[in-house]
């Protein structure tokens, strides 16, 4: 109940900052939106199939990866480098009856929950105009796998992305580290192109890593390209992903509080 | 006139760069991520056409070449402008455009080339490698009377993303809280990569109303492929003259506007 009263505290806060809110969520939009217009182009000029996809399942994926962009992807990591642990931020944090982990992770769901409903919002809007387009899982069962993918997804994000903020205990400098994993997750989690139209090297990479688990593959259950052992291999990797990052936090976050200074406090 | 303002910009030049060696670890982590993105925007081109031979009338090896002349354009004008375009919605949120408005030299030119982020040039130097890297891996046949004819093609560009980039932020000035309107701007880059026959064949509206922004990279690199079109080189000066020309009026139009912070 605590953790629901802490959730509602910060989303206050996101309603207080909506504006910003929707034009973070447009910039989430346009890229998308812009890789779109280049493959409806391909498909025109081409007349046919890319990497085994269609054109009504590749508007799909962009169209989702509108609100993958906004919902799936926690963005923790600065706030926890340089407001936490730079300016000695978490000092606030240590000294309340709760979890620094649960503090953050529903103060960015709410976030991600009203970027995310803009997304949604986004699609939905599309799928209106461009119907024969757009394709959605439509079985229950599966609707129900696809958004419990969902949830483990943005868990797995906000671990990944908590773990790179912890960085700033030993790095003096975190925003080399942040762009290299910037451009890494834009890569391999599917932003750029669907991970099947990649090189047969990097296709092969992305599976190994946990990055796909968090966008690519809870996107292609949305768009109903997974069948139910698919969904249930996907929620398998990813809760062995969150074991593994779950150790790794704790690990981290023991060792790095032992030689956090409070600089700034 | 002219022989002062260059001595204005030389002592600026250097002011920049005595302090982009006095902070060195500043200057290494600018220049690792420059050039850390610099690459990517190549890498995200690469594996766009990778399973592409061509779009319409333009094949693989002019939308790698547009990435590379693209990258060298904004290598330049990051180099030159962007710090300052960046920092102009603060500086009206805040108030302190009174500092460049009381100097006796034009407010614009002062405001507009005050910084120079002399590490972009890396990213402009990754643009040129890359224009090599495909021209070798990919068979490309670049003419020497092309490069040539391409450089004031270039510069024109490069005047017409500037004043772009001016009437946005000058927006500022009416609406001086939307200090997020740069990041706008930035992601407008995307476009630029694309051929302009993409949003040609998608809605001619919408490649009305981008028809700026695709020109600016698009029309160089059809001169360096040897394809001399008269009228795409009449279009990109044309506009890119118009623009600079509605831009400096809108800016002189909106200084009548600002009212500084305290008043």
């Amino acid at each position: 109940m605590r953790y629901f009263r802490i959730f509602l505290i910060h989303f206050h806060r996101v309603i207080e900052n909506r504006s910003r809110s929707v034009i973070w969520t447009l910039l989430s939009v346009f890229n998308p939106l812009i890789f779109l217009c280049y493959w409806v182009a391909v498909y025109k000029s081409s007349g046919s199939m890319v990497g085994g996809w269609s054109l009504s399942e590749v508007t799909s994926y962009y169209l989702l990866l509108t609100f993958g962009g906004s919902f799936l992807i926690a963005h923790i990591e600065e706030s926890v480098a340089i407001e936490d642990i730079y300016e000695g931020g978490l000092v606030k944090y240590i000294l309340r009856p709760f979890s620094y982990f649960w503090d953050l992770y529903f103060g960015e769901l709410g976030w991600r929950l009203f970027q995310g409903a803009i997304g949604i919002m986004i699609f939905i809007l599309f799928s209106i105009f461009f119907q024969s387009l757009t394709t959605i899982v439509s079985s229950p069962l599966l609707i129900f796998l696809t958004i419990i993918s969902v949830i483990l997804a943005y868990t797995l994000s906000f671990l990944f992305k908590m773990l790179l903020g912890f960085s700033a205990f030993w790095l003096t400098e975190f925003r080399g580290i942040q762009s290299t994993a910037e451009i890494i997750i834009l890569i391999f989690a599917g932003f750029v192109v669907p991970l099947q139209f990649l090189p047969s090297m990097l296709q092969q990479a992305s599976f190994i890593l946990p990055f796909a688990y968090m966008v690519y593959y809870p996107i292609l259950a949305l768009q109903g390209k997974l069948d139910i052992v698919q969904i249930l291999r996907l929620l398998a990797i990813q809760l062995l992903w969150i074991s593994f990052f779950a150790c790794m936090y704790r690990l981290m976050w023991n060792r790095g509080i032992k030689i956090f200074t409070g600089v700034g406090q | 006139m002219i022989k002062f303002y260059f001595k204005v910009y030389k002592k600026l030049f250097l002011m920049n760069l005595s302090v982009l060696t006095a902070h060195r670890a500043a200057f290494i982590n600018h220049l690792v991520g420059g050039t850390v993105w610099g690459i990517f925007s190549f890498i995200v081109m690469l594996l766009l056409t990778h399973n592409v031979q061509s779009i319409f009338s333009w094949n693989k090896q002019e939308i790698l070449l547009l990435t590379g002349i693209l990258g060298v354009v904004l290598g330049l004008f990051n180099t030159f402008f962007q710090a300052n375009f960046d920092a102009f919605p603060n500086l009206v949120n805040k108030g302190k455009l009174d500092t460049f408005l009381l100097k006796p030299m034009d407010a614009q030119v002062l405001l507009t080339l005050w910084n120079t982020r002399i590490i972009s040039l890396s990213r402009a130097l990754i643009g040129l490698v890359f224009i090599i890297y495909i021209s070798i891996n990919y068979n490309l046949s670049l003419s020497l009377i092309g490069i040539i004819l391409s450089l004031p093609l270039i510069v024109l560009g490069l005047g017409l993303y500037y004043s772009i980039w001016l009437i946005v932020t000058t927006l500022t000035i009416w609406f001086d809280r939307a200090t997020n309107i740069v990041e706008l701007l930035h992601s407008l880059q995307s476009i630029m990569r694309l051929p302009p026959v993409v949003f040609r064949e998608l809605s001619f509206i919408l490649f009305l109303v981008l028809l700026p922004l695709t020109i600016v990279a698009a029309t160089p690199v059809g001169v360096i492929m040897g394809r001399i079109d008269l009228g795409s080189i009449a279009l990109l000066s044309a506009v890119s003259l118009l623009f600079l020309f509605i831009s400096r009026k809108f800016w002189l139009f909106a200084l009548r506007s600002y009212t500084s912070a305290s008043s």
